[in-house]
């Protein structure tokens, strides 16, 4: 038995008080630990796929809209531009690299994106197994498609319309198409893609025009919002170049100056919309950033509210223990010692609190992992490892710590002849 | 050896306690008796070292307890010094035994659970010792904590009117325990009290 093992003692034996504490503390700790890992791992998973990416041409619509559907892949595109268009921006001076991307179609929730191989470039994706697409629709998969669909190389599919993952969504039949690569994980969108050429897309509404005139009006609405493309209609299978449509172009500038003129020179001059993605991403920050903040003033609430519960813990169990710290310092115990008791206690219940919330959060971003389908990868080092993680357990330290105090010198006050005599 | 000599106290300025000098030889007990009021307890503590001296000195063997500092006085208290007061206080959260070994550790004596538990034998209380104190009746409480004042083998054994609220048979006792422990674990035993039924057991005495 020791000063230690009695402040333990002392917790235990005060189950209903010390639960209160502890859910309190773990609560707040979990809750400020959710919102700053989920908001480091989103904003350094945005960051990481807007990478290389200095601007986004697509469609007229909302620009956010277009960077969500166009770079992160987590919305429906705002239209078609034609090809044409977008080949002639391509040959602009300051554009240094230029990737045509057309989509819209999904397999099981997952995107089917014609592209050519510089899109790969981009996320420094590899082949881990297989080789990339070459001829109409052969697809190379990414990592998490594969393993949660349980794809591999040879198996066919049908893509459907849209985004939706349910069976029965209206699909194309006519034309399979067949895994022949997997890439290796990269920790970004591409991981959650199917990627194809752009033949491969264009061939698979060529057909579905043919056979299926109520898809045919559907994907009018989904794929052409602007009513100048009379003529798809009438020629559906021999389509020619200054036909062809691309739902969005990621385009890199060669020097910033880029950044600076073109999108405005586009969005003035031309029918297609020009958004750069670290703006409308910091935008989107800036709008989710209020939510962050008032969660992160929520959960330190609970952490200052957990504080007084542990206060309040102690200070009533100081009232009946006043007889305990007396009886110590009769039989040798030093004034430190019974002050050392009982800001054990406060710091006992705030570095368990610490633990539990820190676990609860970790299992709360593992469970979120899974949900989505390994879209965001973490590891229970990152989190101990973070800055935030260790100012977290500074803050709920100090919060033991103070909570403790004016119990401690009150125990440390204790007058002994006083307090043993009156009985 | 104790001696207590030209000893004065006063909790307030009007009032001060001029206690009679003390002197005990190696193995030898005694009772202090008086009034309600008079100083009993007060004096008591001071021997305890928990209430400090106005002037005077407290000798046990060759230490003045009242020259000592406040630190090295609590470890003083805790190996020399054994209190046993009228009502028991104990631990809450802890057993029988985690109290006694708490006890040792205060003291810094080294943690012996034979040596808890042959004292525990000696009061008749060894099956309780892992109880918690306070589910205990009046008596096995008390015999508790004479086993917490005698553990750490005392010079001197204080009880402050520990038969006070007892029967006729119970003082018997607790008295004859007090006096067993004392002389088993070699320690002067100074018991206070008014209580008139203890007054034939105790060869040394002195009125306040
Ligand atoms: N902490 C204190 N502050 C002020 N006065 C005190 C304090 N403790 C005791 N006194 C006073 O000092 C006097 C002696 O008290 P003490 O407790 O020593 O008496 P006692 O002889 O033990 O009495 P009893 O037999 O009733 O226990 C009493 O008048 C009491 O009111
Ligand atoms: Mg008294």
């Amino acid at each position: 038995m020791n000063i230690f093992k009695l402040s333990v003692k002392n917790i235990v034996d005060r189950p209903l008080n010390t639960f209160l504490s502890l859910l309190l503390l773990a609560l707040g700790v979990g809750l400020i630990s959710l919102v700053l890992h989920i908001s480091t791992i989103v904003e350094e998973q945005f960051e990481k796929n807007i990478k290389g990416i200095d601007m986004v041409t697509g469609a007229k619509g909302s620009p956010l809209q277009l960077i969500l559907s166009s770079v992160l892949h987590i919305d429906d595109p705002t239209g078609n531009i034609e090809l044409v268009e977008a080949k002639k921006l391509m040959q602009h001076p300051l554009v240094k690299k230029a990737i045509p991307l057309s989509y819209g179609d999904s397999h099981k929730g997952y995107r089917i994106v014609g592209t050519e191989r510089s899109y790969l470039d981009l996320y420094e994706a590899k082949v881990a197994k297989g080789k990339i697409w070459e001829k109409s629709f052969e697809v190379t998969v990414g990592a998490s498609v594969a393993k949660v669909l349980e794809l591999d190389i040879g198996d066919h599919f049908f893509s459907t319309h849209g985004l939706v993952s349910v069976e029965t969504a209206p699909g194309h039949e006519e034309h399979p198409f067949t895994v022949v690569g997997v890439l290796e994980p990269t920790n970004s969108v591409i991981d959650q893609l199917i990627l194809t050429s752009l033949e491969s897309v264009w061939e698979v509404h060529d057909h579905g025009n043919e056979h299926q005139e109520s898809d045919d009006e559907h994907e009018k609405e989904e794929h052409m919002p602007h009513d100048d493309h009379e003529m798809h209609e009438e020629e559906h299978n021999h389509r020619y170049e200054e036909d062809k449509e691309i739902t969005a172009l990621l385009v890199k500038f060669r020097s910033p100056l880029g950044t600076i003129q073109i999108p405005r020179q586009i969005n003035e001059n031309t029918n297609m919309q020009a958004a750069v993605p670290s703006y409308e991403i910091s935008r989107l920050f800036n709008l989710l950033g209020i939510g962050v903040e008032t969660l992160k003033v929520l959960a330190l609430a609970i952490i200052l509210v957990s504080g007084i519960s542990v206060f309040i813990s102690l200070y009533n169990s100081l009232k009946e223990r006043v007889y305990e710290m007396a009886l110590m310092r009769t039989f040798g115990a030093s004034k430190w010692q019974v002050f050392t008791l009982v800001v054990n206690e406060g710091l006992i219940l705030s570095f368990l609190g610490f633990v539990f919330g820190t676990l609860g959060c970790y299992m709360a971003l593992a469970i979120l992992s899974h949900l989505s389908n390994n879209s965001f990868v973490f590891s229970f080092l990152d989190i101990i490892n973070s800055k935030d993680t260790f100012f977290l357990f500074l803050l709920t330290i100090g919060v033991g710590v103070f909570s403790s105090i004016i119990p401690a010198f009150k125990a440390l006050r204790v007058n002994i002849s006083k307090t043993l005599g009156e009985s | 050896m104790i001696s207590v000599n030209n000893l004065k106290f006063s909790y307030q300025k009007e009032k001060s306690f001029h206690f009679p000098d003390i002197k005990l030889s190696d193995g030898e007990d005694l009772l202090i008796i008086g009034e309600s009021g008079v100083g009993k307890t007060t004096l008591l503590h001071l021997m305890a070292g928990i209430l400090k001296p106005e002037r005077g000195s407290i000798v046990f063997d060759s230490v003045d307890i009242t020259e000592i500092g406040k630190q090295s006085l609590d470890q003083f208290r805790g190996k020399n010094v054994g209190v046993v007061f009228q009502k028991s206080f104990f631990i809450r959260s802890l057993t029988v035994m985690e109290n006694l070994l708490l006890v040792q550790n205060l003291a810094k004596v080294k943690q012996d659970k034979q040596r808890v538990e042959s004292v525990l034998d000696q009061l008749g209380i060894l099956d309780k010792r892992k109880n918690k104190p306070y589910s205990l009746s009046q008596g096995e409480q008390q015999r508790v904590s004479i086993a917490m004042a005698v553990l750490n083998k005392p010079k001197v054994l204080l009880a402050d009117e520990p038969t006070a609220s007892l029967d006729d048979k119970n003082c018997l006792k607790v008295l004859s325990l007090l006096k067993e422990e004392a002389s088993l674990e070699k320690a002067h035993l100074v018991m206070i009290t008014h209580d008139q039924r203890v007054k034939a057991h105790f060869k040394n005495q002195m009125e306040l």
